[in-house]
């Protein structure tokens, strides 16, 4: 055998070492590695090398962590496990306050929160409660005219206080007050929780109770002839 | 749950610290992978099967190395690390088992040389004794592949000059 085709041999003998100490060369080639082995004492030396630094490694000691390291792992979860079970809270009385009925006033409440300050929110919220207070209230509406928007303002410079006429309660129907009802309640609810919210920004005072009282109390003033019952929340 | 998890870090911190200190230098950057690696387990613990903890905790930490190595790496602190390193192996000598004896030191860092995923294959079978099977999952690889790439581990091993020459000094 020339020296070219030994160290072909040799080269393929050595790619089997690893199987061989992996106890998964069987049959024809397990012989064949085993004698060859026996035969040349190159192949036996890198044998016992391999065979050695096998064993070695094998040998390796398994390394642990600190028992601080564990420690700080089980305050991490414990910590995690606390702000999880009050976020779960926390959803759920949210979900509570957005219950069915809020509507639009909760995309409303989302679009403040997501793009406004607060503070412009609750701002831009007040006139709207305020714009529907104007609208509801009968009392200081342009009486008979065309236009039942018209603010009173713009008829007292037309005519004398003395000379306005009595609220006519006909100008809306029952239908119409109970809906501007339900549109005020969801209005309140939300100044409710906006203001909440907004309590700690203006020095702990609540500021849409007065709001609240002062839009109940116009109501009451208005005309409401029939004495239909006002069931429908806050107000 | 957090008594599962406590029992879960009991049952393979071992196996993660393991991978992790043959795979780096410093036994703190180590302790620092298993802290990220365990921090992850218990974000996803819903979702991780019990029957696959094991593995899914490997491929985690195999990924968190590669991606700490290649953090170093692009931070191009090969200088600084290489004094790190020194000061880290005499601060660790006294009392890191890796440290405390001179072939084995040898061996780890010769194996800290391989690049992955040799050196993970062959930390995982070789020294932590675990299946072709897990160790298939974790590298989502086929158990040739495995093999493959374990037996060329070894031969790289053997190649590498130092490691050689200390052998011959011992026997």
């Amino acid at each position: 055998m020339n020296k070219s085709s030994e160290q072909t041999q040799c080269y393929a003998m050595q790619l089997q070492i690893d199987t061989f100490l992996d106890g998964e060369l069987e049959g024809d080639q397990h012989a064949a590695f085993v004698g060859h082995v026996a035969e040349c004492s190159g192949c036996a030396h890198e044998l016992r090398y391999a065979q050695n630094l096998y064993e070695s490694v094998l040998d390796l000691p398994i390394v642990d962590c600190s028992d601080a390291l564990v420690d700080n792992l089980l305050a991490i979860s414990a910590q995690s496990a606390t702000q999880r079970v009050e976020g779960s809270e926390g959803a759920s009385a949210e979900a509570t306050r957005l219950s069915p009925g809020v509507g639009f006033f909760a995309q409303l409440d989302q679009f403040f929160r997501d793009r406004l300050p607060m503070t412009i929110g609750f701002a831009a919220v007040s006139a709207l409660v305020i714009a529907v207070a104007i609208v509801m209230a009968p009392g200081v509406m342009a009486p008979g005219g065309d236009d039942p928007l018209q603010p009173v303002v713009a008829v007292a410079s037309s005519s004398p206080v003395a000379e306005t006429p009595p609220f006519t309660p006909a100008a809306f129907d029952a239908e119409q007050v109970r809906m501007a009802l339900e549109e005020l309640n969801t209005a309140i609810d939300y100044l409710n929780r906006v203001s909440q919210q907004t309590e700690t920004m203006i020095g702990e005072r609540f500021v849409v109770l007065p709001l609240q009282q002062s839009v109940n109390s116009s109501l009451r003033r208005a005309s409401f002839s029939n004495n239909e019952d006002r069931q429908a929340g806050p107000i | 749950m957090q008594i599962e998890f406590q029992q879960a870090i009991e049952k393979h911190r071992q196996r993660v610290v393991t991978l992790a200190r043959y795979s780096l230098r410093s036994a703190a950057d180590a302790d620092d992978i298993a802290q990220e690696v365990f921090v992850k387990l218990w974000q996803h613990w819903p979702k991780i099967d019990p029957d696959k903890q094991l593995s899914w905790l490997l491929r985690v930490t195999h990924n968190a190395i590669i991606d700490f190595v290649r953090r170093r790496k692009t931070r191009n602190e090969s200088i600084d690390e290489a004094v790190d390193v020194e000061a880290q192996a005499a601060e660790h000598s006294q009392f890191d088992v890796l440290e405390n004896n001179q072939l084995t030191a040898s061996l780890a860092e010769a194996i800290r040389q391989l690049d992955d995923p040799f050196r993970s294959i062959l930390v995982m079978r070789d020294i932590q004794g675990l299946s072709y099977a897990d160790i298939e999952e974790s590298l989502e690889m086929n158990a040739s592949q495995v093999k493959v790439y374990l037996h060329r581990a070894r031969r790289k091993l053997r190649a590498d000059p130092q490691l050689r020459l200390r052998f011959e000094e011992i026997t």
